[in-house]
């Protein structure tokens, strides 16, 4: 694994019953870079997250982490190949679990819920451990870091129920830094956001990674919101995938060879728009249900 | 009112109270309270278990109420919708049944099961429940945190590597422990009352995870003290004032909470 890489995924296979949801995908993904991974409903990319947080065993493939210790301030290049045996699938689950801070797609709270959110930032940093807290003042300061950090200081003693979509997008952000981990995932950050909400996310994500050099990656049905800060993206359908800089990815050529027909990409003032080809089989309804005649809108 | 049989009603009720404060919290924050409130039924076919056997009666609450945290906790889902939790304590009330006509010593114990005796309590059941009491605060205590996040944000926990069926097992153990505890006290009907109301009468008065656990133990023990003295000077069942608080304070909490957020 190159220096500066905290994920890579090689040749990784994923069968259901039926079907095979991931066919060779490859990717890697360096320290501060910010991933986006695009595709339709159904293209496997939560199946790619479970993977990477070791909640999926994979058929077949190769996933490398760098894993940060916490017994001590070392780094170390881990390494687990995945051949379907258990042994060592359990071996790349534990290294994943220590690595990454995950944002699932939907989290409600109810209003009445007592939980503030230094709560639940405070979960985020020893919820997953066994016994009573000792160092509750490095605990507490480390809370208010994580709040300055993710701009809701203010935020800090109030229900997370009572809050706005927007704001519990940023406390469950803050929830999955306050471990500090080497890589953030994000499920869909910006479902169900207003425009205003999700341009708060997008500059958050993008501090997050570009000032704490925490590498994030997420996934979305839009690639246009994150345009201005994504480093990287990945492009998967039909259990293929793409990974590269925008331009390299989101043309007409790549799509056009992912999706096994024609696709064309335009620019319209800064904003991509993908149209599939009206004959384009399957991939030709999905447009329709979505985006009218033509238009691949994930 | 405070002789000696009446010292060992309030010492019982108060070790009840508190665990169900504490227990019935993570019971109500992660919105197990169907299950909580098919355990207790677990108590019928237990009680009746244990006569036909010839062995203490907890024995048999003990080991029916831990069964059933088992079979919900292996069977339960987020698509199941309650139906494993249903389905096992009907199955639970039957086996009750059965065990209930083919032998006679059982009956006696019914009522006792089903509605407590508070006043009737020994120094040797005392020793039970107090210590009982402590080593079930103490656990779960002790697995608080990996609890709350598992029942709050179950996709992180699992993230985190915390293993939901295990998480789910080890706080309905809890709650089958509390109610095998809590049942000479309240009885097997009345229990629900105290896991669920005081917590459920704390969400709307606190908005901390810590104060909330504080303020649900307070709320169960003067509930349980209130009762115990009602009980005491009108003659009337210690369950009948139990359940009239219950409902009582958690309709208060909800209105103040109502009153004080316009």
């Amino acid at each position: 694994m190159a220096n500066g890489t905290v994920l890579e995924a090689r040749d990784l296979v994923v069968e259901f019953p039926g079907r095979r949801v991931l066919d060779g995908v490859s990717f890697s993904i360096r320290e501060g870079e910010l991933v986006s991974l695009i595709g339709p409903n159904g293209a496997g990319k939560t199946t790619i997250f479970r993977s990477v947080l070791g909640l999926l065993k994979p058929t077949s493939g190769l996933i490398l982490t760098r894993a940060k210790r916490q017994s001590d301030s070392a780094t170390a290049a881990t390494t687990a190949r995945i051949n379907g045996t258990a042994a060592t699938a359990t071996a790349t689950s534990t290294v994943a679990k220590r690595a990454f801070g995950y944002v699932p797609q939907q989290v409600s709270f109810d209003r009445e819920l007592p939980l503030r959110v230094k709560d639940v930032v405070r979960l985020g940093i020893d919820g997953h451990k066994f016994g009573f807290s000792r160092d509750r003042k490095g605990r507490e300061k480390r809370i208010a870091e994580v709040l300055e950090e993710t701009g809701i200081p203010e935020l800090a003693s109030k229900r997370v129920g009572e809050l706005s979509g927007g704001q519990q997008k940023k406390v469950m952000i803050a929830h999955a830094l306050a471990g500090e981990p080497e890589m953030m995932i994000l499920d869909e950050p910006l479902a169900n956001l207003d425009l205003k909400s999700q341009d708060q996310v997008v500059a958050l994500l993008e501090r997050v990674s570009k000032v704490k050099h925490v590498a994030v990656f997420l996934s979305a049905h839009d690639i246009n919101p994150l345009i201005p800060v994504t480093d990287k993206v990945i492009f998967v359908s039909g259990g293929k995938a793409a990974c590269g800089p925008i331009n390299e990815v989101m043309n007409s050529e790549v799509l056009t060879s992912l999706y096994g027909h024609r696709v064309d990409v335009f620019d319209y003032h800064g904003r991509m728009v993908v149209l599939a080809d009206p004959e384009g089989g399957h991939h030709h309804d999905h447009a329709e249900g979505h985006g009218g005649e033509g238009r691949l809108n994930w | 009112m405070f002789s000696s049989f009446m010292v060992n009603a309030w010492i019982a009720g108060t070790f009840v109270a508190v665990l169900g404060g504490v227990v019935g919290f993570y019971v109500v924050l992660g919105g197990n309270t169907f299950a909580a409130h098919a355990l207790p039924t677990s108590a019928f076919a237990g009680a009746g278990a244990a006569a036909i056997a010839g062995v203490d009666p907890l024995v048999g609450l003990l080991a029916f109420s831990l069964l059933g945290a088992v079979g919900i906790a292996s069977l339960e889902n987020r698509a199941s919708q309650g139906v494993p939790t249903a389905l096992i304590t009907t199955f639970i009330l039957g086996v009750g049944s059965l065990f209930l006509s083919i032998t006679n010593s059982y009956g006696e114990q019914i009522f006792a099961v089903l509605f407590g005796q508070v006043l009737g309590i020994s120094r040797g059941e005392l020793w039970a429940i107090g210590g009982t009491s402590i080593v079930c605060v103490g656990a779960v205590g002790l697995m608080s945190r990996p609890i709350t996040i598992s029942v709050l944000l179950p996709a992180s926990a699992e993230a985190a590597g915390l293993n939901q069926g295990r998480m789910k097992l080890a706080l309905l153990a809890a709650v089958a422990l509390a109610t095998s505890i809590a049942l000479p006290v309240v009885g097997a009907l009345l229990i629900f009352t105290l896991l669920v109301s005081p917590a459920a009468s704390a969400r709307y008065l606190v908005s901390s995870l810590r104060g909330g656990v504080v303020a649900s133990v307070m709320i169960a023990v003067i509930t349980v003290w209130l009762s115990i003295g009602l009980a005491y000077l009108t003659n009337l069942p210690v369950g009948f004032f139990v359940g009239t608080f219950g409902v009582l304070g958690y309709v208060g909490a909800r209105t103040l909470s109502k009153v004080t957020s316009r």
